[in-house]
């Protein structure tokens, strides 16, 4: 568990010159709506990457919408999968002992029995804060139809798949334990088929296949941030001998609240390297954390420490100017949705510090759980030192 | 009142629906659609069931007036000129969980068409789904609710009982949703939004011919009250055949007999 103190003297902070990592203007993740990972095989050609195909459905993306049918660039689009508590985001709990109502192994995700884990599920309704993510696959004649004979394929009859092959994965997080990725779908009889499952190595085993088009549930074991290497082949020629392979690309995942805050300001090109996004780390010079910076609603890739909630939603706890002895400030709320558990921790001599109790009054900010604005009314002969504290939760439970 | 179906299978050069010129789907991405409104040229305050077949996968037709490969966009045909086929090769038997206690008296297999498109597609059968995205929303109050006529059901003597389900979008087991079932007369229908677009489970007890009379009531903005459309569906469904009578599907001659 990683925790920070912020006092809230910062405005002792120089203005120094800061750093600040440059985001491209066509860098938008996308955290709703029907986004494919898809590979293109036009004119002997391969592209791969993201096609956002929301067609008619209600639920698209508002934030970030992007064109439909356009191939985005997968570095320039991460995934978010948020884990607000209204309306229900990724989160899931692995059953007692692991194992559900209809006798699946839910180990191959990757945790333990009684476990959160994060799901984009393959089927159902769409949801505002999940992307619902899909395989897919285009050409301008499409390759050759075979028979296919994966054990796991029970269509004999000649059809031109596709198959997704899962090449590697990166997880970057704090979790102790590596996050897992793993691709299965769900039976009418609630049986699970497993494609691809990171958790026991990356074999030839590991792959999805299609006919152009399809959906797996996509779970992740832990918080964090994932990215997923594939490539696809297909058949073309007589007899179906000569396989054709695309180029590998990569997908990207930010999973959880704070994860996904930091796929917003970072591109993937700086997951790997933890003083750009870690919780306790700095990127923009402003001596403000990262875990602080988001629990607050400040941007860790710009020095903003003189932003003070007492004008705004966001920012550093500050006077509010109005009564004496008051502040005001707002963060992420300490829920299940933030993984960021907040407190204001008071002191009369810099040296003895307990968190403040009484006097906080808490107002939900928006609709989905996630923020909340609190006011402290503090009191005569009080306290005249304060500091925030940020903690980066692995986990928790509902 | 129990049925039972026997299929005769031999070579002819048409087909169960020669009569009515229907074609068998019997792949690829297609939905049972609900359509009506200006987008139809029609009112927007009707609907109107149909079929659209051929989405994001295109869907293969055999027999009839409209046999062939109906490629991408959609394409949208009557009612009566589609029979949807179901057949798994490789059924799936365990159904046994209490859960799957509204599918019905099961016999030796269940036969479903999946909700997950890769699984339609492994399995070898349609992937079938609702939709409505002809209508705009605006112009409907709430959900449109898709039922079935549960007494028209039984008149049609239909071969076992019909079922559709989903799992919900937690996919965590433990929410399965018969929005039909008629074996019970039971389910709350199945609700969806003017403009959308989703798949559930199909699922028959016993092989053979149904005819599952579907109605669709919605309620326009403008008022004037519920609207409804109703139709019947046709879905054949065979046990699993020889790889021999597979290649043949083309041309299968299918004579059904049913006795009390």
């Amino acid at each position: 568990m990683l925790s920070f103190h912020l006092f809230s003297l910062a405005l002792l902070i120089p203005a120094a010159a800061w750093a600040q990592v440059d985001i491209p203007p066509e860098y938008i993740p996308l955290s709703a709506g029907h986004v494919d990972m898809a590979f293109c095989y036009i004119d002997g050609e391969w592209e791969g990457g993201l096609i956002p195909d929301d067609g008619s459905d209600p639920n698209q993306d508002p934030e970030n919408d992007r064109a439909i049918g356009d191939i985005v660039p997968t570095d320039s689009a991460p995934l978010l999968l948020r884990d607000s508590a209204i309306p229900a985001g990724a989160r899931r709990v692995s059953p007692t002992g692991n194992i559900d109502l209809f006798g699946n192994d839910l180990t191959f995700i990757g945790v333990g029995g009684d476990s959160p884990y994060w799901l984009i599920p393959s089927s159902g309704s769409q949801q505002d804060t999940v992307p619902f993510v899909g395989f897919a696959f285009c050409a301008d004649n499409d390759c050759g139809e075979y028979v296919e004979t994966d054990p796991r394929v029970s269509n004999t009859n000649v059809r031109a798949w596709i198959t997704f092959e899962l090449i590697s994965l990166d997880y970057f997080g704090e979790s102790t334990t590596p996050g897992q990725f793993s691709v299965y779908t769900r039976k009418s009889n609630q049986q699970f088929e497993h494609w691809m499952t990171t958790s026991d190595g990356i074999g030839p085993t590991d792959r999805f296949l299609t006919l152009g088009h399809g959906h797996g549930n996509l779970a992740f074991s832990q918080l964090g941030l994932y990215s997923v290497k594939m490539r696809v082949f297909c058949y073309e020629g007589p007899g179906m001998t000569n396989k054709v392979t695309s180029p590998e690309v990569t997908f990207h995942f930010a999973v959880g609240t704070y994860w996904s805050k930091i796929a917003e300001y970072f591109p993937p090109e700086y997951w790997d390297q933890p003083n750009v996004i870690g919780s306790l780390a700095d990127p923009d010079e402003d001596l403000i954390p990262n875990v602080i910076e988001i629990a607050t609603g400040l941007n860790p890739n710009f020095f903003d420490a003189d932003t003070y909630s007492s004008t705004t939603e966001v920012g550093l706890p500050a006077p509010s100017g109005l009564n004496p002895g008051e502040f005001i400030y707002s963060d992420w709320a300490t829920t299940a949705s933030s993984q960021i558990e907040v407190e204001i921790e008071a002191s009369s001599d810099g040296i003895d510090w307990s968190p403040l109790t009484s006097g906080v009054t808490s107002t939900p900010l928006g609709t989905d759980g996630t923020r909340e604005a609190r006011k402290w009314s503090g009191q005569s002969g009080g306290p005249q030192l304060f500091r925030i504290k940020g903690t980066l939760l692995p986990s928790i439970s509902y | 009142m129990k049925h039972q179906s026997t299929l005769a299978a031999g070579l002819s050069l048409l087909l169960l629906t020669s009569a009515s010129g229907s074609s068998l789907f019997v792949s690829g991405h297609g939905d049972l659609g609900i359509g009506g409104g200006p987008a139809s040229g029609g009112d927007p305050a009707e609907l109107e069931l149909h079929y659209h077949l051929g989405e994001d996968v295109g869907a293969t037709l055999v027999g009839g007036a409209n046999a062939g490969f109906v490629p991408d966009p959609g394409e949208e045909f009557e009612v009566n000129e589609i029979v949807v086929q179901v057949f798994n090769p490789l059924p799936d038997t365990d159904f046994s969980a209490p859960i799957f206690s509204f599918l019905g008296p099961l016999g030796d297999f269940v036969y479903v068409l999946p909700e997950n498109e890769t699984e339609a597609d492994n399995a070898g059968v349609p992937f079938l789904g609702i939709g409505s995205e002809e209508l705009t929303p605006g112009d409907w109050t709430g959900p449109l609710v898709l039922t079935v006529d549960h007494a028209a059901y039984d008149g049609f003597s239909n071969p076992g009982e019909f079922s559709l389900y989903d799992f919900g979008s937690t996919q965590t087991g433990a929410a399965t949703n018969p929005f039909i079932s008629t074996s019970n007369n039971g389910g709350i229908g199945f609700e969806l939004g003017a403009g959308d677009h989703t798949h559930a489970n199909w699922a028959f007890t016993a092989p053979g011919l149904y005819n599952v009379p579907f109605t669709v009531t919605g309620t326009p903005s403008a008022g004037g009250g519920p609207v409804t459309d109703s139709a019947t569906f046709q879905f054949l469904v065979i046990p699993e055949p020889s790889a021999g009578l597979l290649a043949l599907s083309s041309v299968l001659f299918l004579t059904l007999r049913r006795r009390k």
